[in-house]
């Protein structure tokens, strides 16, 4: 079941993305299976104005799959297909092609206009698709955070390379170490912080450059960036 | 053709600017800016949903024969073959006003005479895209294969195609239930596209327009109130989406912003 909070719904068992084949230049959108129960939960969400709890992995999913399109840095558009399950069975209920130019179509399946939950269905479609969007949206980069930590961690680690005579299997003695690394990464991240903005705007240029790439190697390197440089 | 050998130098003059990703992304970002003119929401009725899939190759070799001549000998039926031509002309004129495009990544300046004369041939929508001077780069022909490349990685072209493959793939499915309703001397014309369409411009003004088959529709109530859902998501979505790229092309070029190119 779908762990809720008193302020948000997680649906990410039932959101799905169809895995995009490498090599083959098919580009798929975001699914969504819902079946009676889920229809119902949402409903009631949306009435207690909870909001969509979006996990880092599925932000991280949401944003490549809305950002990096293929060879080139915008997506032609994001394809959004809601699925219903009764009796074992399941149909695609309504889609929306949403276009960034603003061209936006939804079709809706004819079969479900009679359907009892007909209303339910498609508004919670339609009351999802803002919300992934504005997942979408980053703080900034932890560029100078990795940075830092990174140079504490080395610089220490190259005082034990050349004073090898230290290394003991004292816990004291490591718990120190590893204060050490902390006090060492907060300093610098203090220093950092005085060329962040340049930092991020680097940062940014570099993962626009890799996204607008067509190796797939630098494409990799976008999806990287996404997961774990941005918050 | 005489203005093949034309083509092939601006390619190759383009090879040699070659320019940065980071610029790509700025050019993307310039070329759908013109375009961003209004938010347009249609609602269809459709029998059967499609899979969410866009393979651009795939819907270009599908849309690219598409001819008067093609499609009857396709056993199209006739009441559908203008919105099929259609298509095909929307794609053509994409491709052309790249070509005519000086921001373009297809940008052709040698062919500026034939793309006028393309537009007003294509502005009859009478005449047959097939005897249009300029044609969309063949994908069976291997000398036009890197053009075709070019026009499939630009992504202007690749929304357009996008949009164009989903209006194909229902004309696709009326065609065929047209077809088995004839057989069946079905004669109720239940395929006629059912849609409801909004427009917002970027100063406020909201067309509506509705197919007059809506009003005739028994679940009337309920596909205007699925397109006026479908309205305000897809307005939160859009602002979401404007407002991210905005936010993120101000912090990556902090200065190119607000400067005069």
């Amino acid at each position: 079941m779908a762990r809720t909070s008193n302020r948000t719904i997680n649906l990410e068992k039932y959101i799905e993305f169809p895995a995009t084949t490498q090599g083959i230049d098919a580009i798929s959108g975001i699914n969504f299976h819902f079946n009676s129960q889920i229809i119902a939960k949402i409903h009631q969400a949306k009435q207690r104005g909870q909001r969509l709890y979006i996990s880092k992995q599925l932000q991280t999913q949401l944003r490549c799959c809305s950002l990096l399109g293929k060879e080139s840095y915008f997506q032609s558009g994001l394809s959004i297909c809601t699925y219903y399950q009764q009796n074992d069975c399941e149909e695609p209920v309504i889609k929306s092609l949403l276009s960034p130019d603003g061209d936006m179509l939804h079709q809706v399946s004819s079969h479900y206009l009679h359907h009892q939950f007909c209303h339910e269905i498609t508004s919670a479609h339609h009351w999802l698709l803002p919300q992934l969007t504005r997942s979408l949206a980053w703080q900034q980069t932890r560029l100078g955070d990795m940075l830092a930590w990174s140079i504490a961690i080395l610089l220490v680690l190259g005082l034990f390379l050349i004073y090898p005579q230290g290394i003991t299997a004292n816990i004291l003695a490591w718990g120190i170490v590893i204060l050490v690394i902390w006090g060492l990464q907060r300093l610098l991240r203090f220093i950092f912080s005085f060329g962040t903005k340049s930092l991020d705007q680097w940062a940014i240029a570099q993962f626009l450059s890799f996204s607008s790439s067509p190796q797939p190697g630098r494409q990799k390197m976008a999806r990287f960036f996404l997961q774990y440089l941005v918050v | 053709m005489p203005d093949r050998p034309q083509k092939y130098q601006t390619q190759k003059y383009q090879k040699q600017v070659s320019p940065t990703s980071v610029n790509v992304f700025l050019q993307s970002l310039t070329d759908i800016l013109p375009e961003i003119t209004a938010l347009e929401v249609s609602t269809i009725v459709v029998e059967e949903i499609t899979p969410n899939k866009f393979i651009p190759r795939q819907v270009y070799r599908e849309l690219y024969p598409i001819s008067q001549s093609f499609l009857e000998n396709t056993g199209i039926d006739e009441s559908l073959i203008d919105r099929y031509l259609q298509l095909h002309r929307t794609l053509l004129l994409k491709y052309i006003s790249l070509l005519a495009t000086p921001q373009s990544s297809l940008y052709t300046p040698g062919l500026l005479e034939a793309v006028n004369e393309s537009h007003h041939l294509l502005a009859n929508s009478n005449s047959d895209s097939k005897e249009n001077p300029l044609q969309l780069p063949d994908p069976t022909d291997s000398r036009e294969a890197e053009q075709l490349e070019q026009l499939l990685s630009n992504p202007n072209f690749l929304r357009c195609l996008r949009k164009l493959g989903e209006l194909k793939a229902i004309l696709d499915q009326s065609n065929y239930r047209l077809q088995k309703k004839l057989d069946a001397n079905l004669n109720e014309m239940l395929t006629e596209v059912i849609y409801a369409r909004t427009v917002v411009q970027l100063d406020g003004d909201v067309l509506n327009s509705y197919n007059k088959k809506i009003f005739q529709h028994p679940q009337q109530q309920a596909i205007l109130q699925i397109h006026q859902d479908g309205v305000n998501a897809s307005q939160q979505h859009w602002q979401g989406l404007l407002e991210f790229i905005i936010h993120l092309t101000q912090r990556a070029f902090p200065r190119a912003i607000g400067k005069d190119k």
